[in-house]
């Protein structure tokens, strides 16, 4: 008899429980495996900014400390509030350095170039970085007097493009510098 | 008798199930708590970040104004820098052109401060020019 009972299989009610519990655990599981994948999404992006704004932090800081003062003008490049031109100390064979420091053209993505004059009064580009993070907003703000002349303080805002998740708003960072030089340089 | 003891086995598979049920939740639980964990070590670390910049901003303010106005700039209070602010007190220490800087910088929410970081500085300046300068200690107040 027992036998014959189970060779029937389950019963109706059953196999309804069964799908109600398993109905219940998929929705559960679904939740909360798309819950962390956005979490670690939007956790990965965070990182990324972070490691992207360290670099900057420390290149930019850097190159104001040891500038000689805030250029006005070089080649099309005119200082401004999306771009900063700074004279550094020339190597050993060279005349004239500078740092340019903006967004890149078109895109997101900050770059910072390395400018030399070797000895023929033209400053040619010798190096590019481009940052690996994009961000909305990049703007330089001199201190006082938004101008070249007499500023000493310069301060980067970054502002890193709003994450997906609308609870958490975009983070803004403002990166300060200052000369460790009174006055500014002449332009070429 | 046989019958009996069938009958009473017939629970098992059930407890069974629901234990293993409650060994793959806790599992899955367990995972998903430390993303969680990592994702809230990122927001501290982007919190610290921007609390940091803010202290080094009242740092530098101070270092651009030292070298104009000397020890006639004796510092500032709560200055507002983006979602922060920052209070910097310059003290000459004595010597010809030497100044210790102690900045506080604050991120700050609709309810008061999220966080605060303290950096104390050494400069040392002569002809407006920066001849020395070095972060002493960085602190939480």
């Amino acid at each position: 008899m027992i036998v014959r009972r189970r060779n029937h299989g389950y019963s109706l009610i059953e196999m309804l429980g069964f799908t109600a519990m398993l109905a219940v655990l998929l929705n559960l599981g679904v939740g909360a495996f798309l819950s962390t994948s956005r979490a670690v999404a939007v956790g990965q992006v965070a990182t990324d900014n972070l490691d992207a704004i360290n670099a900057i932090r420390r290149d930019f800081v850097n190159d104001v400390r040891i500038a000689r003062g805030i250029l006005p003008r070089v080649g099309d490049y005119t200082t401004g509030q999306d771009t900063l031109v700074i004279e550094v100390p020339p190597r050993e064979g060279e005349r004239r350095r500078a740092v340019l420091w903006r967004r890149l053209a078109g895109e997101s993505f900050v770059a910072r170039r390395v400018l030399v004059d070797a000895g023929d009064g033209e400053l040619v580009e010798e190096h590019l970085m481009l940052y690996s993070r994009p961000f909305d907003t990049v703007r330089f703000t001199l201190t006082p007097g938004d101008t070249p002349d007499g500023a000493r303080l310069i301060t980067l805002t970054l502002v890193a493009p709003e994450p997906k998740r609308g609870d958490r708003p975009a983070a803004e960072h403002r990166i300060c510098a200052a000369l460790r030089v009174c006055g500014t340089e002449a332009a070429p | 008798m046989k019958h009996a003891s069938r009958r009473n086995d017939e629970g098992v598979a059930l407890l069974l199930a629901v234990g293993y049920v409650f060994l793959v939740g806790l599992l899955v639980a367990g995972f998903i708590g430390a993303v969680h964990g990592s994702i809230k070590g990122v927001t501290s670390a982007e919190i610290e970040q921007q609390c940091m910049a803010l202290a080094e901003a009242g740092i530098e303010k101070a270092v651009a104004e030292v070298l104009v106005n000397g020890a006639a700039y004796g510092g500032e209070e709560d200055t507002p820098l983006g979602k922060g602010a920052f209070s910097a007190k310059v003290t000459p220490t004595g010597e010809n052109g030497v100044y210790r800087i102690a900045s506080v910088g604050k991120l700050l929410s609709l309810n008061g401060p999220i966080a605060e970081r303290r950096i104390e500085a050494a400069l040392e300046v002569s002809d407006g020019i920066v001849r020395s300068f070095h972060w002493i200690r960085v602190t939480k107040p």
